[in-house]
């Protein structure tokens, strides 16, 4: 909270799914699971899997802007067993995953049938978004699995587990030793977090305040693949989402028609095929990203106040001020249990920290004034 | 005041161990060395220098005064006390000093040492005044 990326991480901690609402979702679906394999079931003998995709699976949730302030999550419910019966029919295996959570009384008033998947919807928190699938064949070794297309005839390829996967290496590799990934813990604090997260956070959000359409954004499932692709490593979060919005720009750049952006963990799927259908969007997307790049490098000169406006105009004003307090808040935590401490050598003299013996804690006071 | 009411006065003022404005500043210049003493006389001295709570803080110049037998008073040099719409920073005294402390619970004693007491309490002050300008609200507390 300190140092240079205080407020940028305060800014993360602000727009993602609280630990609070994480933890109820986890709990959430593994229930929705159990109830899935449950005896009775439609699903009973099919070993139904329930899991995250996107942005909870990665860690890099953002809280929708605009009027409904409800987070959208997405899940997949893999049926592990192979489930020969809906191989021809999507559809009848949507229909199922209605009616078995229509079943009960639980979920029944909070289900809605959306285009290929079952929604189910905890009104002013968040809703999941659950969509079936089945293992795809020949699958081997991978994650790999079909999902229905949004005709509901057939079915399509898919890994949100290898995207996962994919996403944490592209997160990690710049780490010098050499080690096996490690899976990431249940839920992380925005500064725990590799990097990379924060930095798709950063942008999806500063995304979101630039289109009021959403529908005319970039996907972030292809802001997601195009960061990590580009991401590498450096002094701080700001200097790293800095290099990384470069490098991405420099890419789009040196492209003469519009870049095509394929899922690292699924090579048939065309994440960037909505570019070709509307290519103004591209254009607004590119025009977007250049100005973003731009702002984010103007921000390492600035600090305090300039710092917190500039930082108002990309991120919203309402999540700035929010930030500022989340850090206030903390230091008064410090502050009123005899941690806060402040150094007075180095580069920088009056530097708030926490308590040690070259930052002796602060003697208790009180701020008075008559105003 | 006679020679021998001084003489009085100071060996009681030793005897409750208040600091000499002369402890002070060797203290001031040990322990703050890029600190600087603008101004020296028998019963007052000056100091100045910079101040930055955070990595991503502006840096505030604060100016102390400390006059023999009286309490410290502290100044902000380098920014305005009020905000673009005008409005005074909270926690100020009526001569625009900081209010750092509340006299009432004898937070700071001549026996304190400047730099570990009114220097951290500026910082502190800093730190929620910077933040009092991007949000306009004071979330570091404090009394009137």
């Amino acid at each position: 909270m300190f140092d240079r990326d205080g407020l940028l991480i305060a800014i993360c901690e602000v727009i993602q799914l609280s630990r609070p609402k994480y933890a109820m979702v986890s709990e959430r679906y593994k229930a929705i699971g159990r109830w899935l394999g449950a005896q009775g079931s439609v699903f009973e003998n099919d070993r139904p899997e329930i899991y995250p995709q996107g942005s909870f699976a990665i860690q890099t949730t953002v809280r929708p802007h605009g009027e409904i302030q409800e987070y959208d999550l997405d899940f997949v419910m893999e049926l592990a067993g192979g489930a020969t019966r809906y191989q021809i029919s999507p559809e009848a295996l949507l229909n199922d995953l209605e009616s078995r959570l229509r079943e009960n009384g639980k979920y029944k008033g909070i289900v809605e049938r959306m285009n290929r998947c079952i929604r189910l919807n905890y009104a002013g928190d968040f809703h999941l978004d659950i969509l079936p699938a089945l293992p795809a064949p020949n699958r081997g070794l991978s994650y790999k699995i079909i999902v229905p297309d949004r005709e509901l005839h057939q079915y399509k390829p898919s890994n949100p587990k290898g995207y996962r996967d994919w996403f944490r290496a592209q997160s990690t590799r710049v780490l010098l030793k050499e080690s096996s990934i490690e899976p990431l813990t249940p839920m992380q604090a925005a500064a725990e977090k590799p990097n990379l997260c924060n930095i798709v956070q950063l942008a999806k959000r500063a995304r979101d305040v630039e289109f009021s359409k959403p529908e005319t954004a970039v996907r972030s499932i292809v802001l997601t693949t195009l960061l990590a692709m580009h991401y590498s490593s450096g002094s701080s979060l700001e200097h790293e989402l800095s290099m990384t919005l470069k490098a991405t720009n420099t890419t789009i750049a040196q492209c003469r028609n519009i870049i095509e952006v394929y899922n690292p963990a699924n090579p048939e799927e065309k994440l960037s095929e909505c570019w070709d259908k509307y290519p103004e969007q591209y254009q607004s997307f590119t025009s977007w990203m250049s100005n973003f790049c731009e702002k984010v490098d103007q921000l390492q000169r600035l600090h305090g106040l300039e710092l917190a406006i500039a930082l108002k105009a990309m991120f919203g004003e309402g999540v700035v001020n929010q930030a500022v307090q989340l850090n206030a808040s903390k230091v008064e935590k410090l502050r009123s249990s005899g941690q806060l401490g402040m150094s007075s050598r180095g580069s920088r003299t009056g530097s708030l920290s926490i308590a040690s013996a070259v930052a002796p804690a602060i003697k208790k006071n009180t701020f008075y004034g008559q105003g | 005041m006679g020679k021998d009411s001084r003489k009085r006065l100071k060996r009681l003022a030793q005897r409750q161990g208040v600091l000499t404005l002369a402890q002070q500043c060797a203290a001031m210049k040990s322990r703050m060395p890029s600190w600087q003493q603008r101004a020296r006389r028998r019963d007052f001295v000056r100091w100045e220098g910079w101040l930055q709570p955070t990595d991503y803080s502006e840096q505030y110049k604060i100016r102390i005064e400390l006059r023999r037998l009286n309490v410290p008073k502290a100044y902000l040099m380098s920014h305005p006390i009020t905000n673009a719409e005008g409005s005074r920073t909270p926690h100020l005294y009526k001569d625009d000093t900081l209010c750092l402390y509340q006299p009432a619970y004898r937070e700071w004693l001549p026996n304190m040492l400047i730099h570990e007491t009114i220097i951290p309490w500026c910082s502190l002050w800093l730190f929620h005044y910077e933040n009092w300008l991007i949000t306009g609200e004071w979330y570091g507390g404090g009394e009137h």
